[in-house]
């Protein structure tokens, strides 16, 4: 396993504090998502496990993160979802499933801290069953030139406080790890997307 | 809903403190592009300093990027009417709340411009 990236399993004692206005204003946007998923998910980043109470009921998940403290972290929540969640350490970017394993994949904000995107999205796509679907709610560098300046100063900053990156083009990493973008809508501006990609 | 009430009123207050702070600070001896500059350096510390809070409360990026818009510009405007004599902080204040919410209102009709599906292959 690569190491962990800088700065991530370190804030995994105040992630749950620092992401709880992500957590409130993204409630809504990210349970509509979920909603289609079904079969065998996978859970990509599962952090502290905010996002656990936005899927639907019964689903059978196994959840990896390449972060123990955070997946500690995690376990009030995995426990209270009503339906099956097998957490376990793993990067994204080497996933230790057979090929063709799951009928849905999760990522939530994961592919801003992944080191190499690209390969970790073809290693979504290694294990994704044929007629499965990726969801993707991402937060990606914006076109817009007064907003792109703005998140690449605070680049900066976030990359050094929790390895954050700002300045990812998500839908293009998608694309150039062979994959096929259904749909992408945007939540925030053109910097919070989501991404329904096979 | 509630966000509709809390994100004007956060950037509103974020860029009236920031412009009266910044025209109290600024000397009115100085000349106005002095003012600016070391206006802009007040609004980029205020940016740092309300950034963190607010985020953590109320949600990153739909925080981050007017708050980075407002702090800056009401800084910069706080600095200039620091450097006039005939101005009052009231008046600075009402300056730096209208320039915030010009701003606010700005990118919101850039959010409600990009809002929803760009893309659907299916």
């Amino acid at each position: 396993m690569k190491d962990k990236p800088k700065g991530y399993d370190g804030v995994a004692k105040f992630y749950d504090f620092l992401k709880s206005g992500d957590s409130r204003r993204w409630k809504k946007p990210q349970t509509d998502f979920f909603k289609n998923l079904k079969g065998q998910v996978l859970y990509v980043g599962i952090g502290t496990g905010q996002e656990i109470s936005n899927f639907p009921p019964n689903l059978n998940i196994i959840a990896i993160d390449i972060s123990a403290n955070m997946l500690k972290n995690a376990k009030r929540r995995i426990e209270k979802y009503q339906g099956n969640i097998n957490p376990i350490i793993m990067n994204a970017e080497s996933l230790g499933f057979a090929d063709h394993a799951f009928d849905s994949i999760v990522t939530v904000c994961v592919f801003c801290t992944v080191e190499n995107p690209v390969d970790g999205f073809r290693e979504l796509r290694r294990v994704l069953k044929p007629g499965g679907k990726i969801y993707s709610f991402e937060h990606v560098l914006s076109r817009n030139p007064l907003y792109s300046l703005i998140l690449k100063y605070m680049n900066q900053i976030s990359t050094r406080l929790s390895g954050t990156r700002l300045d990812r083009d998500t839908g293009n990493n998608i694309r150039k790890a062979g994959l096929k973008i259904e749909s992408e809508t945007n939540i925030y501006q053109d910097i919070v997307k989501a991404f329904v990609s096979y | 809903m509630k966000y509709k009430f809390i994100d004007p009123t956060v950037q509103t207050l974020s860029g009236t403190i920031t412009a009266v702070t910044s025209a109290t600070i600024v000397p009115n001896s100085w000349n106005m592009f002095l003012g600016m500059i070391l206006g802009d350096i007040i609004g980029m510390l205020f940016m740092i300093v309300l950034m963190i809070p607010l985020t953590v409360v109320f949600g990153g990026f739909e925080i981050m990027i007017p708050l980075f818009l407002v702090t800056m510009s009401c800084g910069m405007i706080g600095g200039m009417l620091g450097t006039a004599e005939h101005i009052s902080l009231n008046q600075v204040a009402f300056t730096g709340a209208l320039v915030s919410l010009i701003i606010f209102t700005y990118v919101a009709w850039s959010d409600h411009k990009f809002n929803g599906q760009v893309l659907n292959e299916r």
